[in-house]
């Protein structure tokens, strides 16, 4: 039996555990089973092949949050991806992970809470918004970067590793059925097809045009799509963060979708926050009780536009260091497009 | 450079294909000892395998190994084979019929033996919760570092710790439990089936016949 020499550095007690319970049988798949089963499941997958991969826009619960660098340490990275790019384009390598940025933790308050909310609301509801006709596909380009690893348990070793900052651009039909992900180095050359029968209807446009525009009943219909055992205001806050984010908010809904946000528990204001471009603003978050990662969403702080998120590490997590920047994003277009993979030229919408 | 995920997760079936070769083995070892049932272990592996094509596009490049995302997945469908099976029903039932009698009457009689013990180490790890039982299996049986296993099961390495260590405890006391019930049990409970020692024999009793005289020291 080939044993793993990993088991060498594991504690002692391992041995007295499997010597109070050994393994019972040490039961081997016949090589014939073995082959049988592959073909089965390798049929399979090719007649499923229509049936799209699960969203990767949908991060498993240990998600990274959205934190913005310091202007220098973002302006660092951004000359680095761009020397680093060209390369690696268009092809499936994935960039090197770099150290997660780590920034000083800035206390939230409430104390501006309403009047921030009351002004990002105010200016929303202000801007135009194009609305996607028939057919139409809403477009979202950001730049991204998301944590791939923390802690390593084996070796002691306690780094967060982040993805270096890079473009994603998504399209969405408006019932969230069809769509389109391209995020070079990350995903296949040319992007992957988001198209699914069952899209979660509440992150499609179609769900929010249909909305009620009341605050209350926005938040109660926002809180009745979360279940589980996970704190239930900050999947709701996650949530409106993912529409506010990869998703167009119809202006005439875009206020109480805010004021919303306002009413969760525990959602706060931060003075300064940048996004992953190192544009500075002012942030709503709300600290994860349960990951200990705040979440901020950034908005300029004279138009009170979205500009994009990050994650920061407030609370020792798994390893995570607080302070450690461990996801942000920048939205750098939305608008409206006639197709799948088309960008927006000159004279087209945008929001 | 690739990293070893962006295949598979792009949905290159031969990247798939890598990925059950590698790893079919060790789930069905896996769930052969959690479930005891061998025909079940084989459906396991087939939904663990139609789960993972379905999710691929979770799969994240933490690490060079899919294990324990993979063995993450295998746990979700030990915790509800049923829901699963409904997920893939269509698939499920063009499923290859269950492993026949084998062919060696040799193997069937292992077997039987194996069933007993599977029979009994499942009675001891109803002992245990079930979050115990999975990071059990999962580290001491199967063999997984508590990181792997920490990721296999979406939980901090110190929760795996812990668990383990809870686990450790049930089962001490489950064991001195037996201990005295044994004690206490004056008939003799098993005929002693081992071959006796070889007669003439005794422990000990070899001695060296010869010892080359440069090697003594005076």
């Amino acid at each position: 039996m080939i044993r793993n020499s990993r088991r060498r550095t594991e504690p002692l007690d391992h041995a007295e555990l499997a010597r109070l319970l050994p393994a019972p049988v040490e039961p081997r798949l016949a090589a014939d089973r073995q082959d049988l089963l592959e073909e089965y499941v390798m049929s399979e997958i090719h007649q499923s092949d229509h049936v799209p991969a699960a969203s990767p826009v949908r991060r498993p619960l240990r998600r990274a949050v959205l934190f913005a660098a310091p202007v220098a340490a973002a302006a660092a990275l951004a000359v680095v991806v761009s020397m680093g790019s060209p390369a690696g384009t268009g092809t499936d390598a994935f960039p090197r992970p770099v150290k997660a940025p780590v920034v000083q933790i800035e206390e939230g308050s409430t104390v501006q809470l309403a009047s921030t909310v009351h002004e990002i609301a105010a200016a929303a509801t202000a801007r135009s918004t194009p609305r996607p006709g028939p057919g139409q596909y809403i477009y979202i380009k950001s730049r991204v970067s998301f944590m791939t690893t923390s802690h390593n348990a084996d070796t002691g070793e306690s780094a967060t590793w982040v993805q270096p900052l890079h473009d994603r651009e998504v399209w969405k039909s408006s019932d969230g059925t069809k769509g389109w992900l391209d995020e070079p180095g990350y995903q296949a050359k040319g992007g992957i097809t988001l198209d699914t029968d069952e899209p979660r209807k509440q992150l499609s446009y179609q769900w929010l045009a249909a909305q009620p525009a009341d605050p209350d009943a926005l938040l109660k219909s926002v809180y009745s799509t979360v279940s589980g055992s996970r704190d239930h205001d900050q999947q709701a806050f996650n949530e409106i963060g993912s529409i506010i984010r990869e998703q167009l908010v119809p202006s005439d809904l875009a206020a109480s979708l805010y004021e919303a946000v306002g009413r969760i528990p525990g959602v706060v204001v931060v003075e300064h926050a940048q996004d992953a471009s190192g544009r500075d603003g002012i942030a709503l978050a709300r600290l994860d009780p349960q990951t200990g990662e705040r979440s901020e969403w950034v908005f300029d702080r004279e138009t009170h536009q979205y500009l994009g998120s990050r994650g920061v590490q407030v609370r020792e997590f798994d390893g995570i260091k607080p302070g450690t920047v461990v996801e942000r994003t920048a939205i750098l277009t939305r608008a409206v497009v006639d197709a799948k993979n088309q960008r927006p030229g000159a004279g087209q919408a945008t929001a | 450079m690739n990293h070893p995920h962006s295949r598979l997760r792009a949905g290159n079936p031969e990247a798939f294909r890598d990925l059950f070769r590698d790893h079919a083995s060790l789930v069905y070892r896996h769930a052969v000892r959690v479930t005891g049932d061998w025909a079940l272990a084989e459906d396991v592996v087939s939904l663990t395998f139609l789960e993972a094509w379905r999710l691929r596009g979770k799969l994240r490049d933490e690490g060079d190994s899919p294990r324990p995302w993979l063995m993450g997945i295998a746990v979700n469908v030990l915790r509800n084979t049923t829901r699963a099976a409904r997920r893939h029903a269509a698939a499920m039932a063009r499923t290859p019929a269950a492993d026949p009698v084998p062919d060696f009457a040799d193997e069937l009689v292992g077997r039987m033996a194996d069933s007993e013990r599977l029979a009994a180490a499942r009675k001891a790890l109803g002992r245990l919760r079930r979050s115990e039982r999975e990071v059990f299996t999962l580290c001491v049986w199967t063999g997984l570092g508590y990181a792997e296993a920490a990721a296999a099961l979406g939980v901090p390495v110190g929760t795996v710790r812990s668990r383990l260590s809870r686990a450790r405890t049930r089962l001490r006391k489950l064991a001195a439990e037996e201990l005295r019930a044994a004690k206490k049990n004056t008939e003799p409970l098993k005929k002693n089936t081992e071959p006796l020692p070889i007669p003439g024999q005794v422990p000990g009793s070899r001695s060296t016949a010869a010892r080359p005289h440069k090697e003594t020291h005076r």
